[in-house]
């Protein structure tokens, strides 16, 4: 059973002579099966957050703690091993390697990992299996639609069956149709075991998660704050036991 | 990681043969003029070999018998005979001439031989020249068996013809009588450019000096220095050029790939092992064009006019050269692939 927390994160940069301050003092947590949304305008610091939670990059200040492992403290080869073994990682614009076919692009990261080939093309055609995708799995993404290239991506961020999987807006590029697949399999991953966690501004995702965890700008914050929102500190609400979608009551783990 | 490299390989394909035959023609440059630096080195071993002599006496002060016209009288060539040491000496002349052969006008290095002597040409297609119209030439003067030509206004045959016999970046021989030559270059006077001999002699008139064949040859180099260091430099500049050819494609296909570099690095791959997959594409690349190289410097060199031998030692450099080339060009995508920003990943396109 694994619980994220974070604490008072900060992550600071300069840029073209002013200190910006993407993420200010984020503290929140979740628990292990948990379909976690992390909602604010474009610019709030959600994808740096996630980058955080990732281990992709370093905070200026703050803990992130996964479980048991402190992810802000890791380095070198034990930061490498946490991206590989214990996150899985939904980028917005899919980011499959162009060169490689879909089975390839699920391939890779076991490669990466020093799996055996054959064991390593057995898994990645469950996982495209899982994801609907078996026909396809000669085809480079250029030949796949929105939808099927996220599902390929999604495929590839569970060949470790990680604990924890991160997605940054996964629906922004796809249309009605194929944003109720992925949210389907995303949601239907939050299960006992792993929690899954959405960056988004899309209110669909909202509607599905046991948690919203609201960045909202310093600024408006105060004038922000809906029914039902309890202010977390300054800058993060969270809502909790959000109604579900009837649909996807019933959790069965991908 | 290495089936990404190769799968990305497969990818670019285009892109990376580009390279390929950019680095190749450039690659099969360098060996043609390696070869040509060692051309002029072989054609004067050929040529010195081909006269059989152990030393040549020359007037004291001539640099040489192929470099510079001095003249040794009968009295001398008489007296090297009786030298100690001296087994067998013959006279020879050299001197460069102008071949008319029907319209065409060749420059040839005219080399006159004792028949049955030193300089007598025994290797060759045909016979020897043993008549005063008889004449041993190189095959580059191109003409054939029984085919004539004039040097000045005397009248020749094609008797014999040799390969590799030539001077001063393929200037073709001409072997004939040495009296027949004596009367073409000193109006019959008794006179010789140079005594060959077997053995060496152990001491020499006062105005008589020997030279070995090793000092034959270096003074007959000596002229072409100039042109072998510049043959070299463009070499070396080629080399420069060619590598710069695969650092750029290299940089550019970092620059392509730096999302899916970005991306690897989410998924867990090493900056080192990035950099891997990069070294190993320039390495591909820059191999391909040395294998290419080897084939087009084949088809080119017969082409050539200039005396082309290609050393094995610059068709076993060349995949060193090319890896080691390779690698440094690598070098340039380096930066790229260890700042690859694996949060940049998450990126809009």
């Amino acid at each position: 059973m694994s619980q994220l927390a974070v604490s008072d994160l900060t992550v600071e940069f300069r840029s073209g002579g002013y200190i910006v301050r993407p993420v200010n003092q984020v503290s929140f947590a979740a628990s292990d099966g948990e379909f976690v949304a992390v909602l604010g305008p474009s610019g709030c610091g959600k994808t740096t957050l996630l980058s955080c939670i990732a281990a992709l990059m370093t905070p200026t200040a703050g803990c992130i703690r996964f479980g048991a492992t402190e992810v802000t403290a890791l380095a070198g080869r034990a930061r490498a091993q946490y991206r590989r073994h214990t996150v899985g990682v939904v980028f917005q614009a899919f980011n499959l390697i162009p060169s490689l076919t879909a089975n390839g692009n699920v391939v890779a990261p076991l490669h990466l990992a020093g799996v055996p080939r054959r064991a390593a093309a057995q898994r990645a055609s469950e996982l495209l299996e899982r994801v609907g995708l078996a026909d396809r799995a000669r085809h480079r993404p250029g030949q796949l639609s929105g939808g099927q290239q996220q599902r390929v991506a999604l495929a590839r961020a569970l060949v470790h069956e990680p604990p924890l999987i991160v997605a940054d807006e996964p629906t922004a590029y796809l249309d009605h149709t194929q944003v109720e697949e992925i949210l389907q399999l995303l949601h239907g991953l939050a299960a006992p075991g792993r929690m899954v966690l959405v960056a988004t501004h899309d209110d669909r995702v909202t509607r599905l998660a046991d948690q919203v965890v609201e960045l909202v700008p310093r600024r408006t914050a105060s004038g922000r704050e809906p029914e039902g929102v309890v202010p977390a500190d300054d800058l993060v609400v969270g809502r909790r036991d959000m109604a579900r979608s009837s649909l996807l009551k019933e959790k069965t783990r991908l | 990681m290495w089936s990404i490299t190769v799968h990305d390989l497969r990818y670019r394909s285009r892109q990376f043969l580009i390279a390929v035959v950019g680095a190749g023609l450039l690659f099969s440059m360098t060996l043609l003029l390696a070869g040509m630096a060692a051309g002029f080195g072989a054609e004067v071993k050929t040529t010195v070999a081909g006269i059989g002599a152990d030393a040549w006496v020359v007037q004291r002060g001539a640099t040489g018998p192929f470099t510079s016209v001095s003249t040794i009288n009968a009295t001398e060539i008489t007296e090297v005979e009786a030298e100690p040491g001296v087994r067998r000496a013959d006279p020879i002349v050299v001197a460069p001439q102008v071949a008319r052969v029907g319209k065409r006008l060749a420059d040839v290095y005219l080399v006159g031989a004792r028949p049955g002597g030193l300089g007598e040409q025994r290797h060759h297609r045909g016979g020897t020249a043993v008549r005063s119209g008889d004449a041993v030439v190189d095959s580059r003067l191109r003409l054939g068996m029984g085919r004539h030509f004039f040097l000045g206004a005397r009248p020749f045959t094609v008797v014999g013809i040799v390969r590799g016999h030539s001077l001063l970046g393929g200037t073709p021989e001409v072997y004939i009588d040495v009296g027949v030559a004596r009367s073409l270059v000193f109006a019959d006077q008794p006179y010789a450019t140079a005594v060959v001999t077997t053995g060496v002699p152990q001491r020499l008139p006062s105005d008589l000096e020997a030279l070995s064949n090793a000092q034959v040859m270096h003074d007959t180099l000596r002229s072409m220095d100039n042109g072998i260091d510049s043959i070299n430099n463009t070499r070396r500049f080629m080399w420069g050029v060619a590598g710069l050819l695969v650092a750029a494609l290299m940089y550019v296909s970092a620059l392509q790939r730096a999302r899916d570099f970005a991306v690897l690095k989410a998924l867990g791959s090493s900056s080192t092992l990035l950099f891997c997959g990069v070294a190993f594409q320039a390495v591909v690349v820059t191999l391909a064009a040395a294998a290419l190289a080897v084939g087009v410097a084949r088809i080119l060199k017969p082409v050539l006019t200039l005396p082309v031998a290609i050393p094995m030692s610059a068709y076993l450099l060349l995949p060193v050269t090319s890896v080691v080339m390779g690698l440094l060009a690598s070098g340039v995508a380096l930066s790229r692939a260890v700042s690859a920003d694996p949060a940049s990943a998450f990126a809009a396109i």
